[in-house]
């Protein structure tokens, strides 16, 4: 799958790396220069390189030897992909969100008299809600983070849990955890001893995997506490007001549980589309587990949302002390660059092919800015793409089905569904008639006219 | 079939190890041998998929498997840990709207296992039965080729199978009840002897279950037959009735049944004599049963009447000497029954020989296939539409010489046996509003392009039939194969082998 295509919930993840991402860079090779929009384009990459390059080979060092060729490993592993997520156009750096996201950093780093020569930061232009943060100081926030966001100070919260994970340390603590376990005589000989059984070898370990996984796992949870902890204390410096701090924990349960809106089916009504109810009928789920949920509740990084939330209440209620929503925007701005950020995630949707999503972003957009002609012209682009890729019976190169709602009335799955159901006959008709209403406001260029024209042929 | 496959272990092992000798061993826990895989149907619609495969040695004689099922989109519906005899293979599944079933053969033991499991993986029931004939003896050969070693779906209410009974030459049948439900076993013993009985099932309620059986005469040369209807009680497979499907002259091969009103409504191949393996079929019959099997109505149209008005028919020939061989009856959601048929002839008239098999000295028998064929009827059995959807002119695979003095009929229904026509499959929506029936084709897909092998698909959707193609093989591709997938689409596995990658990919139909 290349793009998760609903926002994904991994709140104020702590970055313990990628190590199962596959190298796509061999080894060596260098990334050559393309050409890149400057608003996706990182100047400092070169600089930026050789600092991730020095950083792990001190980390490296500081550790003791026979951890030291693993640590590499794996860090040079991150750091190559994080490289090229930069030169593949992953991250934003434009004069409008960018900006903004990194003045809250600083701001927050110059009150609590952080070195900002430490560190560096990033908008990552995903529509998943989620900030995590690197072992040499890197922070990553996400454009679905930003757009779940009410305030500027909720925004400076999520920073300061990141810094907490990179001040205390969690992604080596964990990484250097892990490879003790791994290289201790314990472990070795209880492999050893599994592997020379003839019978329940693999069985047992599975069952060695597991709880270490299991382990790992609560080891990150009491991480993310202590994160916590540490954001409160930072936060506490940087004059936000901490009265909504706690409301975040509703934001990210309600963006994870997203509600029925009926967005899909009011959009065809809208534009007068015959689309039958039941083309939008999602069928009926399966399931064939009943320890999944027990399971993936013991392996969450994070603590309960609910918990986190009564700790971060009492915490601020306690320490009563009224501070400022916004620090450097104002509610209006603020409101501005969510937009902004909002058509940031759709055009990275579209960039990676997922025009499945894209449509569903275009139609949600569609319902805030209606009289957007951009909106327009992209989603009557999306409905010919469709069209197109129907034709030659291609929609799965645009369209992943491969994707599990939590209910039956989720936005996404149920499109998935229409798309499915949808005949091409159909599909053209509505193209048609979308463009025919909205003819005016449509850029269309003669390239999208001529493949129409062919449909209707 | 045995592929090497890394599986993606759910969440679980998605965080791989860091040391190198631990991810060594954790890769040998994921690294798999996959036994077998399939597609989980409920009757005609495609549910999902499984994987079954062997994990770990609990003994010598014991294994640990790991049963993965998908739906329909090939999301992971989870993985479950079942202990089994080493010989252990899954020969087919299926759903019936609450449980899964799984039929495995133990090739030690020689018994067949239905093994049903609710949604939450827990097993809810099961029922083992030991052969008692021999796998390689003639006459289990033929009925292996003659009944469909598919689960019949009782809807939410248990699956069906039918095993070989060697002592009287006829089959046992199994039923494997949903959560709570009693399992069992019932011989059927039938007065009088057969050479081979050939059981299909039709359907099954919470009631009964509904079971066709074709039987062939004895003696050596003789094809004539006897068909009948039964019935078994779904609470403990006591036989309700066994109806045999003449009337008057008309002797009836039933296709398919639905229960409606407390009525049983057959729709099945009608002849005008009793060789319904030999002789192409005269007509349909419509026949309403009730509960106890008797016989509340009947309707018999023959082709000539009733198809006569959209295809040239004459003695069950069509223009060009080619007959019709019904694939399947499939009823639609509008009350209708839709039959899918491919034209099909002898080439040459009786006995004639191959121009190959003529060259080289030996003496080869082939059937020629054309055209595929859709009709839609009422419930009266009146035609409301016929239509040929095109496909190019084929062969089968050559029968042995002394095949030729037999009847084209015949050698058509040993065709189907051996999966040589280029029917597929019939697949439908949950509610019947769309049927699908899929082909391979070997012509050319656009005026420019060259021969290819293609997969066929009509759709029967809102009263119309539409046809689309696709070419079988994935342009660059090493190899390609066709799966069965939900409604109107189909998945294209590929395989690369310069860059030794498999693709599966979600096709959807244009028609």
């Amino acid at each position: 799958m290349k793009h998760f295509p609903k926002p994904h919930i991994l709140p104020f993840v702590i970055a313990v790396v990628a190590f199962s991402m596959s190298v796509f860079i061999a080894k060596g090779q260098k990334n050559k220069p393309v050409a890149i929009p400057k608003q996706y384009a990182y100047t400092d990459i070169e600089s930026y390189t050789v600092f991730l390059n020095k950083t792990v080979k001190d980390d490296a060092n500081s550790f003791e030897k026979k951890y030291q060729k693993d640590y590499l490993k794996i860090i040079s592993e991150k750091n190559t992909d994080l490289l090229k997520d930069l030169s593949e156009r992953k991250f934003l750096f434009d004069s409008a969100v960018y900006p903004y996201l990194n003045s809250v950093f600083l701001h927050i780093l110059q009150k609590n008299s952080l070195d900002a020569g430490r560190f560096h930061f990033f908008v990552n232009r995903t529509s998943n809600v989620n900030a995590y943060s690197y072992e040499e100081g890197t922070i990553v926030c996400n454009l679905g983070l930003l757009n779940i966001m009410e305030n500027e100070s909720q925004v400076a919260m999520v920073f300061c849990h990141e810094l907490g994970h990179y001040l205390l340390k969690h992604v080596n603590n964990s990484i250097i955890s892990q490879l003790e376990t791994y290289n201790s005589s314990e472990f070795l000989v209880r492999v050893k001893k599994i592997k020379k059984q003839e019978y329940n070898s693999k069985k047992q370990l599975e069952e060695l995997y597991k709880s270490d996984v299991f382990n790992r796992r609560k080891h990150n949870r009491s991480q993310e506490r202590a994160a916590d902890s540490l954001g409160i204390a930072l936060f506490r410096n940087t004059g936000y007001n901490g009265t909504n701090i706690a409301h975040i924990f509703d934001l990210l349960e309600a963006a994870e549980n997203s509600p029925a809106t009926g967005v899909l089916q009011s959009f065809f009504k809208q534009e007068n589309m015959a689309v039958a109810d039941n083309l939008f009928r999602p069928s009926k789920k399966m399931s064939f587990s009943d320890t999944r949920k027990e399971e993936t509740d013991s392996l969450k990084t994070h603590p309960d949302c609910a918990v986190r939330k009564i700790a971060m209440k009492n915490n601020f209620d306690s320490h009563g002390k009224i501070g400022l929503d916004y620090e450097i925007a104002n509610a209006s701005k603020f409101s501005e660059l969510k937009k902004q950020a909002l058509f940031e995630e759709a055009a990275f949707s579209k960039e990676n092919d997922n025009l499945s999503y894209y449509f569903y972003q275009l139609v949600q957009m569609n319902t805030l800015y209606p009289d957007n002609y951009f909106i327009k012209s992209e989603i009557f682009d999306t409905l010919l793409s469709f069209c197109i890729h129907q034709k030659k019976h291609q929609l799965y190169a645009v369209v992943s089905n491969q994707y599990i709602p939590d209910d039956d009335k989720d936005e996404y799955a149920i499109l998935l569904k229409l798309i499915d159901n949808i005949d091409l006959g159909e599909l053209i008709a509505i193209t048609n008639k979308y463009y025919t209403s909205h003819k005016s406001q449509i850029n269309a260029s003669a390239e999208a006219i001529n493949n129409l024209n062919h449909l209707n042929n | 079939m045995k592929a090497k496959l890394l599986l993606i272990l759910v969440t679980l092992f998605s965080i791989p190890a860091f040391s190198q000798d631990a991810t060594k061993v954790f890769d040998e826990v994921k690294t798999v041998n996959i036994r077998s895989s399939g597609v989980i149907k409920k009757n005609n619609v495609v549910k999902g998929y499984y994987n079954f495969y062997e994990f770990d040695k609990v003994d010598r004689k014991t294994r640990i498997f790991k049963l993965n099922l998908l739906d329909e989109n090939l999301n992971s519906l989870g993985t479950k840990e079942i202990e089994g005899p080493k010989e252990w293979e899954l020969v087919s599944s299926g759903f019936d709207g609450n449980n899964f079933c799984f039929k495995f053969w133990n090739e030690k033991e020689k018994t067949f296992e239905l093994k049903v499991y609710d949604q939450q993986a827990k097993e809810v029931n099961s029922i083992t039965t030991k052969i008692n004939y021999k796998p390689s003896g003639m006459k289990y050969t033929q009925f292996k080729q003659g009944v469909s070693p598919e689960l019949g779906i009782v809807e939410n209410s248990g699956f069906v199978n039918y095993v070989y009974n060697d002592p009287n030459d006829a089959f046992i049948i199994n039923y494997a009840g949903a959560s709570g439900q009693k399992s069992w076993d019932h011989t059927y013993e039938p007065e009088g002897k057969s050479r081979i009985m050939f059981p299909t099932y039709l359907n099954g309620n919470n009631d009964i279950i509904l079971t066709a059986v074709t039987k062939i005469e004895r003696g050596m040369y003789s094809f004539k037959t006897q068909n009948s209807l039964v019935a078994n009680s779904v609470k403990d497979g006591a036989e309700l009735f066994d109806l045999p499907t003449e009337f008057d002259g008309n002797y009836v091969v039933p296709v398919n049944a639905v229960f409606e009103d407390g009525k049983i409504i057959v729709i099945g191949l009608n002849y005008k004599q009793a060789k319904t393996f030999t002789t192409p079929p005269d007509g349909f019959a419509f026949l309403e049963l009730d509960k106890t099997g008797k016989l509340l109505k009947s309707n018999f149209k023959t082709f000539d009447e009733s198809l006569g008005k959209y295809l040239t028919i004459e003695n069950g020939k069509l223009d060009g000497g080619y007959f019709l061989y019904i694939h399947d009856i499939v009823k639609t959601k509008n009350n209708t029954n839709i039959v899918i048929a491919e034209k099909f002839k002898k080439p040459g008239g009786s006995g004639a020989l191959s121009a190959l098999g003529a060259m080289t000295g030996g003496s080869f028998v082939s059937l020629q296939l054309e055209n595929m064929v859709v009709i839609e009827y009422d419930k009266n059995g009146n035609v409301v539409q016929a239509q040929e959807i095109q496909k190019a002119k084929g062969t089968t695979n050559s029968f042995p010489s002394y095949s030729g003095f037999l009847s084209p009929y015949l050698l058509a229904t040993a065709a189907k046996f051996m999966g040589w026509m280029d029917y597929m499959y019939t697949m439908k929506s949950d509610d019947n509003s769309e049927i699908t029936f899929s082909f391979v084709d070997y012509d050319k897909l656009d005026n420019d392009a060259k021969k290819t092998k293609n997969f066929g698909q009509i759709r029967y959707k809102n009263g119309k039939f539409t046809s689309d193609k696709i070419a079988i093989k994935k342009e660059k591709a090493t190899w390609s194969a066709i799966l069965p997938a939900k409604t109107n689409h189909v998945i294209q596995v590929s395989y690369f082998k310069k860059d030794k990658k498999l693709t599966m990919d979600m096709i959807k139909l244009n028609n």
